[in-house]
């Protein structure tokens, strides 16, 4: 075996480690650790110029192990990998050290022991460093296509957006209709675009000979991995099978029934939703009309703004109004949420034109009787009594509770409400964690209909990433069973949440590679310690505990 | 039923009456940010809420033209400047004034004004001939008394002529 | 699919641009990324933290500024703006202006050395002026591609480049790469694009025409972006809250909602980001002080964001930030240039008076300066704002077939939907060429 010679970059990190960990000492520390043969701190590590310092530092000290003590391998890590590749080093050569989120972040009140610390995560590093093996990550083929689940305006549009490309996307929707929530829509704000307008993309995937459409469906199953998942689904009674690529979850969302709250009965008292219908029917006739904003939502059980209600109220509003200018309305509101371009001189416009906007308070929530409404002023701090003949609730969008069940099945997170969960708010917000399956539309959260249809479209762009390439690339640090201590017993086969493990046709107990994580939860679960994870092999996990009990800290 | 109970009007009489001029509609538009009220130089020493005003006025609440606060006005138009809807605050308030008055309400110390006009034709009278704005304008080498009403109270009888064309007389009594 | 030899132009080089850029590249589309800045990165690369994780910005950004630079499909031009563009039978030729550099892209290293020796000095304004640069400079610490430039304006050297004996040009004697390179001129050049994504973003509102709020006139009255610098680790006070007056370090701060947003004398639309990303401030200040208490003004609390609700009860009860209800009319200062804010309570009717010790200017994201400009050039029509127009069912579609939109030159809009919107032009763009060169 050659010489191990490891390499470490400590990393300032800007003020975020610099300003609580001493770098200088924890880098004269780490220069008498073993097999360390070249160390140098960098300001930012990930910059362009950390990483040239890194691929220098790899190719003047003919390092053949790299580590980097900064932030989390999250978002860093198959940064510094393609840095080793590149000079030619294996890339699981590589290991990273926390010393951001995991020390100096958490003891800034205690310089002296967050320095003590970073140099026994370091320690730790090294130890696992020498003990690291090359591991090769594998390709595997991708079928050009994708599963869309839900065929409201965000899945059509991105089935339409993959079509046009030359993809296959089968769409599978629970209704008997494409469309989703639209078809209950009357108009569009700003421009009182006919909703109908917009569902006019129905009869064009209709005919597009690429999009396959399922309605009435159900998904039974999901099996497989990107590029390769096998569907069941359950159209009619009737099951069909087939196979694609990808997946893009499109599944929408419910409008809360506001069932026990203010008098809700769908007669006199109903729901934004349910006026849009009378006005669809042209069954509308009301004069004195109060509308309330905020019912069942910025509450304790959703303390969440469903960010469409009050456009929603206005648009309806302005509608009867234009009909019928003598009608009075009044919007009782918490905070008028309109924000964007359009949306604020579409508020202003509405109160021009006579409608009321009236403040109430959580505290004091209005009281709907038989024939008025109840409630404490917010600007004037007095109550007042509102004679109606129509209330309108507007309530949020809320999950669907068959969002639970479909999560099991992909195996992907959702949050406290049920709204699915992407896997960086920030910069990864149409796609899971898990890779070949993305989200768009209102079923991760409250979304109007052009920002649904801009999630179609990003979602769309994610699959075409993975599907115009015929293979793609799947990591290397998964489970192994030592066949020869391996019992059968399934233990692991039950616990794994991602179906990796299986029966090959020889009944052993195996992985599938493709599939597996590397979570570690089969290896903790396996009785007869056969099942090891590659990188995370347990003496490079013992190194590591050695390592730190060799420290200061440690009493 | 709750004590303190109003009973909304916000389409009543008083808020037409706003309605009609398209520059005073515009206080429809209002959002109720107090940005007139915290510019207001009035409202630092007075009583006078100027966003207040504005929502009783939009609602229609008939005790902002039977209370004292309207007349706190200065007409400085801060507000008008400031407001971030362009609503004319101060002119909604003149409005307001003119509607108040037509509904017989006006503060007494307003009243002590009619009163001077009707007596003197002069809302701020100088006083007699012997007073000091009499000795200042002698200072100045002016007429004593200058060439107004003060020096032709005959003319008096052209400004109830006046008076009574407005139907003034009706509203605040004079005589 | 054949895509290789397709191209599609991505001009703005921020996180919209960079998204954009990404998934065309990685979609196998040979992307040109126009930068007029020396660094791609844009607006987030100046952010803090963001909201509601209270992620490091930069943290996250920087990966995916090296994602772009590497990326074999992706080529990025930075200092280039378009000049021209003419539409074909397919696709477009665009003119571009390339500034001269005055550095050789392929020899710099970036190692500082020039730096140290520039004596001109400049004003940052990738530090929102409240530093000081040297005439070479690398645009920011991270910035993208890591190589120094010229300030053509401010270099003694090129400003005396006429006189008959040698002034200063002692960065290329400290040169050990030779890369600087004081022949390089303003260059224009062309490039083919079957597509064109548009991501030029927004510039900030300067509020200095409002009179009664005192910006520039008081030292310890300023923008949310220069706060955002101010508490920033690589910003021009380490991060340390520091009044511009006197130094100290202030207690009590108020965040002014709605400077130069929903008024019709400004900007009459809502910003959309300022009531989340002013929490975020609050909650920041209390991070780095805990003694500081914040006090947000606002009108109407806007957070419709995935999780902005409940950052809001966060900053509330974790933090002790106080959200009162009306607008600031006037900010005035005391002898000791703690800022007086006048407003009215709408919770009590008071005209009320704050002392604070400074004072954020929450202000609009407004068009950036060129927009109309740039406009006019691609044929493209904007909204009345000058923002890019876009209709509700083509959110990401221009007027113009083949020029598609994202990021926050289609309106307010906060780091998700940026990202999503580029991603979706990215998906609009892909689907333009494969229908009309199929």
């Amino acid at each position: 075996m050659d010489e191990i010679r490891i390499g470490v970059f400590v990393c300032h990190c800007g003020t975020n480690i610099a300003g609580f960990v001493d770098i200088a000492s924890v880098e004269e520390y780490v220069k008498t650790l073993p097999h360390v043969v070249f160390t140098q701190r960098n300001l930012y590590t990930c910059s362009e110029t950390g990483l040239l310092a890194i691929k220098n530092g790899i190719e003047e000290n003919k390092l053949n192990r790299v580590i980097v003590a900064a932030c989390t391998p999250r978002t860093h890590e198959p940064l510094f990998r393609g840095i080793c590749s590149e000079m030619g080093l294996n890339p699981y050569f590589f290991e990273f050290v926390n010393i951001r989120e995991q020390c100096s972040w958490v003891h800034q009140k205690d310089r002296e022991k967050a320095t003590l610390k970073a140099r026994d995560l370091i320690r730790m590093g090294v130890a696992r460093a020498a003990l690291l093996e090359p591991l090769e990550k594998f390709q595997i083929d991708v079928k050009p296509s994708t599963l869309i689940i839900g065929g409201g305006i965000s899945g059509m549009t991105a089935a339409s957006n993959l079509a046009n490309q030359g993809f296959e996307a089968i769409i599978v929707e629970k209704d008997i209709e494409l469309g989703g929530q639209l078809r209950h829509h009357h108009k569009l704000y700003p421009g009182n675009m006919d909703s109908q307008e917009i569902l006019s993309i129905i009869e064009e995937i209709l005919k597009n000979p690429k999009i396959i459409v399922h309605t009435s469906s159900k998904i039974k199953d999901i099996d497989g991995y990107i590029g390769n998942f096998d569907i069941t689904i359950l159209k009619d009674e009737e099951e069909i099978k087939f196979g694609v690529g990808t997946i893009i979850v499109a599944t929408g969302t419910d409008l809360l029934k506001p069932k026990g709250l203010y008098n809700y009965d769908g007669k006199k008292v109903i729901t934004q939703k349910e006026l849009e219908l009378l006005f669809k029917k042209d069954q509308f006739n009301f004069k004195n009309i109060v509308m309330i904003q905020c019912v069942g939502s910025r509450n304790k059980e959703r303390p969440y703004c469903s960010s469409i209600c009050c456009m929603t109220a206005m648009k309806n509003a302005r509608y009867i109004k234009e009909k019928n200018p003598d009608a009075e309305i009044i919007i009782l509101n918490r905070d008028i949420y309109t924000s964007g371009t359009y949306q604020e001189t579409y508020y202003r416009d509405a109160r021009k034109m006579g409608i009321i906007f009236s403040r109430y308070n959580e505290s004091k929530l209005p009281k709907v009787s038989e024939e008025s409404v109840i409630y404490f002023n917010e600007s004037m701090k007095e109550e007042i009594e509102i004679k109606y003949d129509l209330v309108v609730l507007s309530t949020p969008l809320i999950s669907y509770g068959e969002s639970k069940e479909l999560s099991k099945m992909l195996k992907v997170p959702i949050d406290e409400f049920g709204f699915f969960l992407e896997a960086h708010v920030k910069l990864r917000p149409v796609d899971f964690s898990n890779d070949g399956i993305f989200v768009c539309g209102t079923c991760k959260w409250p979304a109007n209909v052009p920002e649904s249809i801009s999630q179609g479209y990003a979602a769309a762009s994610r699959v075409t990433r993975i599907i115009s390439k015929d293979s793609f690339t799947v990591e290397g640090a998964t489970a192994w069973i030592d066949q020869d201590k391996c019992v059968t017993c399934e233990i692991c086969l039950k616990k794994c949440a991602y179906k990796a493990i299986t029966r090959d046709e020889e009944e052993r107990v195996i992985v599938r590679t493709v599939l597996c994580k590397g979570c570690g939860v089969c290896a903790t679960t396996c009785p007869q310690h056969a099942i090891e994870i590659r990188h995370y092999t347990d003496n490079q996990v013992e190194s590591q505990i050695t390592a730190l009990l060799e420290g200061d800290l440690v009493e | 039923m709750p004590q303190n109970q109003k009973l909304l009007k916000y389409s009543s009489e008083y808020s037409d009456e706003l309605s009609v001029d398209d520059e005073l509609k515009k206080i429809r538009s209002c959002i109720q940010c107090g940005m007139c009220s915290a510019v207001c130089p009035s409202g630092s020493f007075t009583a006078l809420v100027t966003r207040k005003i504005m929502r009783k006025a939009l609602a229609g609440d008939h005790s902002v033209l039977s209370g004292p606060e309207i007349w706190y006005c200065s007409t400085c138009f801060n507000c008008y400047e400031r407001c971030p809807r362009t609503i004319p605050v101060t002119n909604v308030i003149l409005k307001l004034r003119n509607m108040a008055v037509r509904e017989g309400y006006l503060p007494d110390a307003l009243k002590n004004v009619i009163k001077n006009l009707t007596n003197t034709g002069h809302a701020v009278p100088l006083g007699g001939p012997d007073s000091k704005w009499a000795k200042l304008r002698e200072y100045h080498k002016l007429k004593k008394v200058p060439p107004t009403v003060h020096s032709f109270p005959e003319a008096l009888d052209e400004l109830f002529t006046l008076l009574d064309k407005i139907k003034f007389n009706a509203r605040i009594p004079y005589r | 699919m054949n895509q290789n030899a397709k191209k599609v132009m991505v001009i703005g080089g921020g996180i919209a641009g960079i998204q954009s850029s990404l998934d065309l590249g990685d979609m196998g589309y040979k992307v040109a990324l126009i930068e007029q800045e020396p660094c791609i990165g844009g607006r987030m690369a100046q952010l803090d933290k963001t909201l509601p994780t209270n992620d490091c910005s930069i943290c996250i950004l920087a990966p995916k500024l090296s994602d772009c630079f590497r990326h074999p499909n992706i080529k990025i031009h930075s200092l280039t703006q378009v000049q021209k563009i003419s539409k074909k039978e397919q696709g477009f030729t665009v003119t571009l202006l390339r500034k001269a550099r005055f550095v050789n892209e392929d020899l710099c290293i970036n190692c500082g050395l020039c730096v140290e020796k520039c004596p001109s000095k400049v004003l940052d304004t990738f530090e929102m002026k409240m530093n000081k640069r040297k005439a070479i400079y690398l645009y920011y610490l991270q910035g993208v591609p890591a190589i120094m430039a010229i300030d053509k304006e401010k270099c003694l050297y090129l400003k005396n480049k006429n006189k008959e004996k040698r002034v200063c040009g002692f960065c290329e004697d400290v040169c050990q790469h030779n890369a600087i390179d004081f022949t390089q001129t303003d260059t224009n050049y062309t490039l083919e694009s079957d597509a064109i994504i548009l991501a030029v973003g927004s510039n900030q509102y300067d509020p200095t025409p409002l009179y009664a709020y005192g910006y520039k006139k008081y030292k310890n009255v300023i923008t949310g972006l220069e706060y955002e610098r101010m508490i920033s680790a690589s910003g021009p006070t380490e991060g340390h809250i520091t009044r511009l007056s006197d130094k100290k370090h202030p207690k009590t701060i108020a965040f002014v909602q709605c400077v130069g947003s929903r008024d019709v004398n400004t900007n009459p639309y809502c910003s959309s980001i300022c009531c989340t990303y002013s929490t975020k401030h609050a909650i920041l200040s209390r991070e780095h002080d805990e003694e500081i208490q914040s006090s947000i003004f606002y009108i109407d609390l806007r957070a419709g964001g995935k999780g902005f609700q409940k950052y809001i009860e966060r900053a509330k009860n974790e933090y002790g930030v106080k959200y009162i209800r009306g607008k600031i009319a006037e900010i005035k200062i005391d002898e000791n240039e703690n800022p007086i804010l006048f407003y009215e309570d709408l919770d009590t009717f008071d005209v009320k008076s704050k002392k604070v010790e400074f004072v954020i200017l929450a202000c609009a994201m407004i068009p950036t300066k060129n927009s109309d400009k740039l406009a006019k050039v691609l044929g493209i029509e904007l909204d009345e704002f000058n923002f890019v127009k876009s209709s509700i069912d083509s959110p990401v579609n221009t007027n113009v077939p083949g020029i598609f939109a994202c990021g926050a030159c289609l309106g307010p809009q906060d780091i998700p939907h940026s990202v999503i919107n580029a991603s979706g032009a990215a998906a609009k763009a892909s689907e333009y060429i494969s229908r009309t060169k199929r």
